[in-house]
């Protein structure tokens, strides 16, 4: 028994051990918190005209290493205070959570000054916690106004008002998802034409399982691939009609395409890919990296990604298979019969910035995201800190130190987290060089030519308080449940309609009415 | 885990307690707290634990009667009464999620309990000391990876194209497998995965209940003339039943809690319909929908079941085998 006592009396010592750490923590913890908050209450204090203001801005890290530890110690966050005058506070959270990590802060009462988001945040709006900013930006934001088209204005304005502040879609690409084929994977097995329609492409498709294109002699092509949870498929969708984000109007009534005869359509011609193998037989669980290695290896004909991201496949592609003369290449979606509007849904802007109530002063906020889109501005986040990893002639004439820029990890945060302008191509020539603005710019062209228009635009977020439904017009659990099994052949195409009454049944209808009035009251053209 | 061998540790700690107060009968209270006050103070730490992080957030959980807004905050919320409960009741979804968690659940006590008990058994049994130490190490390994290694190392075991064990079964002429996405090995998965993980872990326990019992009594039954296997039978398993006894008193009461990170880390849309466990769909409801009333009343709802369970367990227990936790 004395070995037993011995090791119950350990036990006991490591939950003391346990429980005063834990104590212990905490009162670290607050005392940082607090220490933390007072150097702002002293600047609020002194009220001097031009001291600067503290801005806190919570963003995610879009899956990109970004400056840890105390935000000014950083030097390009430090450069761009000093130069709008602020103080900077901001948050990165991991781009993967993000939505959820921002859940968690609201809920523990932390809201920042300025919020990222992708469009006027559901949650903030309907409990009245964002400024409209329309006076704010006639007045502070003469830049953002000439450089911000009004079809991004119009998607982050609620009943006149406007509330975010949003970037510009790049080179007025009306989408930002697109086919991503390689071309030189036709050109092998001789598709000499582009796909007009779903026939033709699944004609493509089998080729690319059938001939061998990457030539290594095994049959271990994957003619299409998609991502966890039913995503990056939206183009095949998009054939169709069907957006899993877009809402349709069917015998009067406003209803999310999710539950649309289109969808039913579009996930039987997937279900007919899953089955002839040429989707992806691990599309239901292939995270980013795994995706991503998949193309990389060779292995991948065709997938939908950002066409934002076009050189950056290219140059993957350049790297990861060397004199394999590999092309990537932008792909106008093939359109099933009667299809009037294929490709992903319309969308005129990425990110937005909105301004909270807890936000002391939103002139100064809107001055820095004015400073952001001026010429000096555009040039900070195009370049970074002048003299720096970028030099100015007397002429006006840019160098650009790339090298330094990836070096010191600078490059790819600093562009993604502050760009509002959109797409300057005289800039990005500088930067990303003629090659990559000509690949890109040809990916824009196939966006301007494509896309569902949004016949929600400027609604707000109808939304259920059950997770299996969701937001109105956004793929809920039940949805994706129910696609994934059609696809992978666990259901009939025919379960679709028993979904769409159980969807309906459960609180979609209450969705569909809300999304109707306003669609009549405020949509109608 | 961890939790439940402190607690069993405490369990077994209270009995010389209570069995001196028994003896020391005259004293009343205060002088017997008195006589041993080192022990009571070292209690203190503990007291403050528990009520700081177990019963204070108890009050939380009246946002279950809420609609509870982050917003308008704690108290301004409207109250709602049992509106939560009852939808438990209506929306057939709450159906499949108790199935679900009582059939894992049902498969841990099944196959994941006697597992490390079994273990430690046949540890005890190894003579080389070395040996025994060397398997040890290596089976406590598993415990120190996070669920999105297992996740990781599952993967790369099961995948349809890359995977070990369909690499095995395509060269041994069969058709590949698709475990990790199949509804009907959904929970043999997720279970073995946990066996794996936490097996050696938990057979500390047992294997410092083995080290209790008396080597005499080993001593005696040799001198009787038992072989090894009586020997396990009469001396080793009656000495570890009470612990056995405890602990599974201990994960009756926790039968609703089979474990959120190792479902959720396992789980996708085609396997929602046969692993989507209460815990998961609160995390889906709370954090991903901003739902935390209807959170909290799941929460409630499966410590109130965990509750009578236990209590009921307990006293059958005690009128069977005269084994209980209190």
């Amino acid at each position: 028994m004395n070995a037993s006592k011995k090791w119950v009396s350990v036990a006991l010592a490591v939950t003391m051990a346990g429980a005063l750490a834990a104590c212990g923590n905490n009162n670290t913890n607050n005392a940082k918190t607090e220490s933390s908050a007072s150097p702002a209450a002293n600047a609020d204090a002194t009220e001097a005209p031009k001291a600067p203001v503290k801005i806190s801005l919570l963003t995610t890290d879009n899956s990109q290493p970004v400056p840890g530890g105390n935000a000014m110690d950083d030097p390009t966050i430090k450069y761009l205070a000093e130069k709008t005058n602020t103080i900077l506070d901001i948050t990165f959270l991991p781009a993967a959570q993000a939505d959820n990590l921002k859940k968690v802060k609201f809920a523990s009462g932390e809201l920042p000054d300025v919020i990222s988001d992708y469009g006027v945040n559901g949650d903030l709006y309907a409990n009245n916690q964002l400024i409209p900013l329309n006076d704010y930006i006639d007045k502070y934001g003469p830049n953002l106004k000439k450089v911000i088209p009004q079809a991004a204005w119009d998607g982050v304005t609620r009943d006149g008002k406007i509330y975010a502040i949003p970037e510009s879609a790049a080179g007025d690409s009306k989408v930002n998802r697109m086919f991503f084929v390689r071309k030189d994977w036709m050109d092998k097995v001789g598709i000499t034409e582009t796909p007009k329609t779903p026939d033709e492409l699944l004609t493509m498709l089998r080729a690319f399982r059938d001939k061998d294109p990457n030539g290594n002699g095994k049959k271990d092509e994957i003619p299409l691939s998609g991502r966890e949870n039913f995503t990056w498929l939206d183009t095949i969708l998009g054939m169709f009609g069907a957006n899993e984000y877009g809402a349709t109007v069917i015998n009067g009534e406003v209803v999310p395409s999710n539950t649309s005869p289109q969808m039913k359509q579009a996930l039987t011609f997937l279900k007919q890919l899953y089955d002839e193998k040429l989707l992806d037989s691990e599309f239901m669980s292939n995270k980013r990296n795994t995706w991503e290695q998949k193309i990389q290896n060779d292995q991948v004909g065709l997938w939908v990604h950002d066409p934002n991201l076009g050189w950056d496949w290219q140059d993957k592609l350049n790297k990861a298979l060397p004199g394999k003369g590999a092309i990537v290449e932008p792909m106008i979606s093939p359109k099933a019969p009667g299809v009037q509007y294929a490709g992903f849904g319309i969308s005129a802007y990425n990110k937005t910035f909105s301004v909270t109530k807890k936000a002391k002063d939103p002139e100064a906020i809107v001055k820095f995201f004015d400073w952001l889109v001026t010429e000096e501005g555009q040039e900070f986040v195009t370049f970074g800190i002048p003299d720096v990893t970028y030099t100015k002639d007397s002429a006006g004439k840019i160098t650009y130190n790339q090298q330094k820029d990836t070096d010191d990890k600078t490059a790819l945060w600093r562009t993604i987290t502050f760009n509002l302008a959109g797409w300057n191509p005289d800039l990005k020539k500088v930067q990303v060089g003629d090659e990559a603005v000509a690949k890109l710019e040809e990916f824009f062209t196939v966006g301007k030519q494509e896309g569902q228009p949004n016949i929600l635009l400027g609604a707000p977020t109808f939304k259920s308080s059950l997770p299996e439904i969701g937001e109105f017009a956004v793929p809920g659990t039940m949805f994706i449940e129910t696609a994934a099994k059609i696809v992978m052949g666990d259901q009939p195409v025919d379960y679709f309609d028993e979904y769409v009454k159980n969807w309906r049944s459960r609180g979609g209808d209450d969705l569909i009415k809300q999304a109707t009035e306003w669609y009549n009251a405020n949509g109608k053209k | 885990m961890n939790n439940e061998i402190l607690e069993a540790a405490s369990v077994q700690v209270k009995k010389p307690l209570s069995n001196r107060k028994r003896k020391t009968g005259e004293l009343s209270f205060f002088q017997f707290v008195k006589k041993n006050n080192a022990l009571y103070i070292m209690l203190i730490p503990v007291f403050i634990y528990f009520i700081t992080f177990k019963y204070i957030p108890l009050l939380g959980s009246v946002i279950a009667f809420k609609d509870y807004n982050i917003f308008e905050g704690f108290l301004k919320s409207k109250w709602v009464g049992f509106q939560w409960f009852k939808l438990m009741y209506t929306n057939p979804e709450y159906a499949r999620l108790i199935k679900n968690t009582l059939l894992i659940s049902l498969y841990q006590i099944v196959f994941s309990f006697p597992a490390p008990i079994i273990l430690a058994c046949l540890l005890n049994e190894v003579r080389n000391m070395g040996f025994k130490r060397w398997v040890q190490t290596v089976l406590y390994l598993p415990h120190f990876l996070s669920w999105t290694l297992v996740y990781g190392l599952a993967y790369m075991m099961l995948s349809v194209q890359s995977g070990l064990v369909n690499g095995m079964i395509e060269g041994l002429g069969g058709h590949a497998f698709d475990f990790l996405q199949s509804p009907s090995a959904f929970r043999s998965v997720v279970v073995s995965a946990g066996i794996w993980k936490e097996m050696g872990w938990s057979t500390i326990i047992f294997l410092a209940a083995l080290s209790g019992i008396n080597p005499s009594l080993y001593e005696a039954a040799k001198i009787d003339g038992a072989g090894r296997w009586k020997q396990f039978q009469n001396v080793t398993f009656p000495g570890i039943l009470p612990a056995i006894t405890i602990l599974l008193l201990l994960k009756i009461g926790n039968v609703m809690d089979v474990g959120f990170e190792q479902v959720y880390i396992f789980l996708s849309p085609i396997t929602y319909e046969v692993g989507e466990i209460l815990d998961t769909y609160a995390y889906r409801l709370g954090i991903m929908n901003g739902q935390f009333s209807m959170t909290t009343a799941i929460g409630l709802f499966k410590s109130v079941i965990g509750f009578v369970l236990l209590v009921g367990a307990n006293k059958i227990s005690k009128s069977t085998t005269g084994e209980s936790l209190y």
